[in-house]
């Protein structure tokens, strides 16, 4: 400190010396004191001049950044106003591009209190325009004040214009942006919506939320436009004729884990979601679990297979229903007859899965359930994800028996296109992706591929000879496997109340796609004699959905010739089974449905052994 | 146009050729651009007001075309005149800040103004200001050469003075900037550091002490440090501007932020500058501040008063530190203070006050022959 030099020996007498470098008047000081505070001020003049440039250097950085962005990276944003930087938020497009939602800039209508004339005449004018408006809310909006009152949200241009042309001062526009969905009700399960100020409440929307709002392009989904449409249009239709409540199907690629069409029915529209009731909100295909029934069937004949537990030509004994401890299980219609496993599944058996799941035991049916994905939650890109209801372990053994035909289990359509993708396809679990890829998706390795070829040949099965029949499509080789399970209701299984589904897989000789629909609670016809079961409802409803999806998907139809070719290469392994098989009509939905689960009368499932599950959880 | 000859002896050819020209020049470069900005950031604010369209620009040109003819008046004078102008003006000042006590207009929550009849309102804070740094200087300096006088004990009684007045006011922020360049100028006059640190603690101790009696200065502070816990709308809207001026701006008169900000012309001018006239002029007017600070330095390098170097360098703090907190301010590099960007900002009493700040700065720093001490 340079004031000190000039200070000589501070003495009590002179206090101020401490203070102020100029009263060291003292004799003895070498240099004028003067002098000396000059010089102070002067170095703490520059210190304090450089301080000042530091503060100046630190505006022109802000302002190089604030302005033109920060110089070593991203750009400053383009827009120019909050609003329209919330409402940044990316399309969501189906594979080929067509937009499923997007965000239209639009203009809202706000009043400034402090510059309108009066309250009436701005309502007079506003009212004259938005005939649905609530003047006495307004009026009391308005009162309160403010220089931004919102009066309308999202004008259309021509409404823009009147207000315009209302020429009363204190009407301001605010720029604003909505989200619009043009293909609305039919992705409105998967697209989801926003709230009005553009934040994602549901389905992608909410799912993406992030991506939407932070990347720049648009999100390509897996969906196809033209499948989704005809898949939804064929699912109402069924539900129509049928009286059904509810619906739900998928179409998915095995190979990608892609899915192409995702309905659930009935739907809504996503721009206004307040006014949709939760039944339509509720998405059945990835949200609602089910007892399925039959369709497991298949997952637990191929666990059993893999596992070497059992070989095609064994035979089980279906001759009389089937006592396990105080539990009876029988089949719909009984064969009363020894069957081997493709009559098995042809047949629809419950006393033969039964007997199939006891020599695979209740650990093993568990684990391959489990690689299946049908004991977790599926993961998919949107939030409406249910979850499956699943017995608690270890299982006792009437729990593994009926689980095996699909009893005392839920789970979600969703599911069960993983668990079929793994059956039919390369062995390997898909985990199933609303977005698009180009990567084939490598999964865990759940079935031998000799396996997989097996079941293959008993999925046609029953479609050639079962209960399947009105699935086919002919000349694209559908495979795949009915289901009817009565719906649970608090007094228990409710029988004239069902969930009708079938799982599919085609072409089955170069397998690609896996389709699953369901009905929920759908009523017997005059022309299906009253019968209201899977092979009645939902076979025939998948046959028309790949007839139709086939095309569109590229695929190219065999030839009579060509099909006998395939099915002969497919069947070849079970050949001699087969061939014990009559090919007519043996089998008729109207006879052989025989689907579910009997209990005796006197006990209700969920009193002991199976969780409470409803058939369409909420 | 040479028409002041080197050897012109009369008072404008002595003043001509001793007076600090380049500061001159920047100065009037700087009230241009002021202008322009005062007349493209108003009328919004005057249709929102129900006030003519030029209204501003003239209140502002009013008090312009009289400031300046007190800057050259006041830069024409002697050192030693302009120590008693400013003695006087200091103690005009101090009678006035205790009238805005009594009699003055209370404006959003704030008793700042006198109304003064035929001239309008009239902050007396904004003019004490460049008198309050020359009075410090002068006892400051005094205080080196006079022990019969008791200079450091008037002084440190003014500025506590000063300091009460404006916090009665109440005006945290005008009590933080003067209270800044005084204990700025103390350093300069030799405050030990360590009773500078202990300054700084107090003041630190100081604005606690104020975040918790004034909601006002609390909230700013609050929203400084965390955007969210309320309405910062007004310096979104300054960042948007700066963002949509980009680097040559949209043009004059061409921007949007000045129909958001209510402040738009005062306390927010400088995002008008940036969505207007765009980052490169925004530097070049950071760029004037700079080069009339560094020329004020400059002109300060031979200097032999001790007196001048204390009250040149305390006008051009209050100057530099003004301006910088203005500026930090819009681009949200500090809590928002209801500070003017000098000479550009709107404001009558602003302006007058930054005139008699340059009027004396001007007329400090005059290259004179005789040496004779201060």
């Amino acid at each position: 400190m340079v004031w000190l030099r000039g200070r000589s020996a501070p003495t009590g007498s002179d206090r101020r010396q401490l203070i102020l470098p100029g009263l060291s008047q003292g004799p003895k000081a070498a240099t004028p004191p003067a002098e000396v505070a000059l010089q102070c001020a002067r170095g703490r003049l520059l210190l304090g001049a450089a301080l000042l440039g530091l503060g100046f250097m630190a505006i022109v950085f802000r302002l190089v950044t604030v302005t033109v962005g920060q110089p070593w990276g991203e750009p400053a944003s383009k827009t120019s106003s909050v609003e329209a930087r919330d409402w940044l938020r990316a399309d969501i497009t189906d594979r080929h591009g067509f937009v499923l939602a997007t965000t239209l800039p639009t203009v809202s209508l706000c009043a400034d209190t402090k510059q309108i004339l009066t309250v009436e005449d701005t309502l007079k004018g506003v009212k004259g325009i938005f005939p649905d408006i609530d003047p006495a809310r307004l009026e009391k909006d308005l009162a309160k004040g403010g220089r931004c009152v919102m009066l309308r949200r999202h004008l259309t241009p021509a409404q823009q214009k009147q207000v315009n042309n209302l020429g009363l001062p204190g009407l301001e526009f605010l720029h604003d942006a909505r989200r619009v969905y043009p293909t609305g009700a039919l992705t409105a399960h998967m697209t989801g919506y926003t709230d009005i100020d553009g934040h994602g409440l549901a389905g992608l929307e909410r799912g993406l939320d992030k991506t939407l709002t932070q990347e720049n392009a648009a999100v390509v989904t897996s969906i196809d436009i033209r499948l989704q449409q005809l898949l939804h249009h064929q699912l109402e239709t069924t539900m129509k004729k049928f009286r059904a409540i509810g619906a739900a199907g998928a179409v998915m690629d095995i190979k990608t884990g892609e899915i192409l069409a995702l309905s659930s029915l009935p739907t809504f529209d996503p721009h206004q979601p307040g006014q949709a009731s939760a039944e339509a909100k509720f998405n059945r295909a990835t949200l609602g679990v089910y007892e399925l029934g039959s369709v497991f069937k298949l997952f637990t004949v191929a666990a059993a297979l893999d596992r070497g537990v059992i070989k095609p030509s064994q035979s089980f004994d279906a001759t009389k229903p089937l006592q396990v401890g105080k539990y009876r299980i029988s089949d719909f219609h009984p064969e009363n007859r020894w069957m081997n496993v493709p009559e098995t599944l042809v047949y629809s058996s419950n006393i033969a899965t039964a007997q199939i799941a006891d020599r695979l035991g209740a650990q093993k049916l568990h684990s391959s359930f489990d690689a299946l994905g049908l004991l977790k939650p599926a993961t998919l890109e949107i939030p409406e994800i249910g979850k499956p209801l699943v017995p608690p372990t270890p299982w006792k053994n009437i729990t593994t028996m009926t689980a095996a035909y699909g009893h005392g289990l839920a789970v979600s359509p969703l599911q069960i296109l993983g668990g079929l993708a793994a059956l039919s396809g390369q062995g390997q679990f898909v985990a199933p992706t609303l977005l698009h890829k180009k990567r084939v998706a490598a999964g865990e390795t759940v079935f031998k591929p000799e396996t997989v070829q097996r079941m293959r040949a008993l999925m046609r099965l029953v479609v050639t000879h079962g209960t399947a029949k009105s699935a086919e499509a002919k000349g694209y080789m559908v495979a795949g496997k009915t289901g009817t399970a009565e719906k649970v209701t608090a007094k228990g299984y409710d029988k004239n109340s069902r969930i009708a589904s079938f799982a599919g897989v085609f072409p089955i000789h170069a397998p690609r796609y896996a389709l699953f629909v369901m009905f929920d609670n759908p009523q017997g016809t005059k022309e299906t004699y009253g019968f209201a079961t899977a092979g009645w409802v939902a076979a025939p409803a998948a046959g028309d959905i790949i007839a139709r999806a086939a095309p569109v998907l590229g695929l190219a139809p065999l030839d009579a010739e060509d099909e006998a070719i395939a099915e002969q290469i497919l069947f070849k392994p079970i050949q001699s089974l087969v061939a014990g098989l009559p090919k007519d009509n043996t089998v008729s939905p109207v006879h052989k449905e025989t689907e579910i689960h009997k209990e005796t009368k006197t006990q209700k499932p969920q009193d002991t052994h199976a969780p409470v599950t409803t058939a369409s959880a909420r | 146009m040479n028409r002041l000859a080197r050897y012109d002896q009369s008072p404008l050819g002595r003043w001509w050729w001793t007076v600090d020209r380049w500061t001159l020049a920047l100065l009037t470069v700087l009230i241009g651009l002021g202008l322009m900005l005062v007349q493209a950031s108003t009328p919004a604010i005057a249709a929102a007001r129900d006030l003519p369209n030029y209204h501003f620009i003239k209140n502002q040109l009013m008090v312009l075309l009289p400031g300046l003819l007190l800057l050259l008046g006041v830069s024409m004078t002697s050192p030693r005149s302009i120590r008693i102008i400013a003695l006087f003006g200091f103690l005009a000042s101090l009678l006035m800040l205790i009238a805005v006590i009594f009699w003055g207009q209370e404006v959003k929550g704030a008793t700042r103004w006198l109304v003064v009849p035929l001239l309008g309102t009239f902050q007396p804070s904004e003019v004490m200001k460049p008198f309050f740094i020359v009075t410090a200087a002068w006892l400051f300096a005094r205080h080196t050469r006079h022990m019969g006088f008791p200079a450091l004990e008037t002084n440190i009684i003014f500025a506590v003075i000063t300091a009460l007045l404006l916090l009665a006011q109440p005006d945290v922020g005008m009590t933080m900037l003067v209270m800044v360049v005084w204990f700025g100028q103390f350093t300069l006059a030799g405050l030990p550091l360590i009773l500078l640190s202990l300054a700084a603690v107090l003041g630190a101790a100081g604005v606690l002490v104020a975040y918790h009696i004034f909601p006002h200065v609390a909230s700013r502070i609050d929203r400084f440090i965390d955007p969210a816990s309320g309405d910062t709308y007004q310096v979104d809207r300054a960042l948007e501007a700066f963002s949509a001026g980009g680097l040559w701006g949209k043009g004059p008169g061409e921007g949007t932020v000045k129909m958001h900000l209510p402040d738009a012309h005062a306390d927010f001018v400088f995002a008008v500058a940036g969505e207007e006239l765009g980052l490169f002029w925004c530097l070049v007017i950071v760029a004037i501040y700079v080069a009339i600070i560094a020329r004020g330095l400059w002109r300060l390098r031979g200097e032999k008063s001790l007196f001048i170097t204390l009250a040149v360098g305390g006008l051009l703090a209050q100057f530099g530190v003004q301006a910088l907190i203005n500026m930090a301010s819009a681009l949200h590099l500090g809590p928002t203070k209801g500070m003017t960007l000098p000479f550009i900002s709107y404001g009558g009493s602003s302006l007058l006050s930054m005139c008699i700040l340059f009027g004396m700065l001007l007329g400090l720093t005059r290259k004179r022959y005789d040496k004779t001490e201060f």
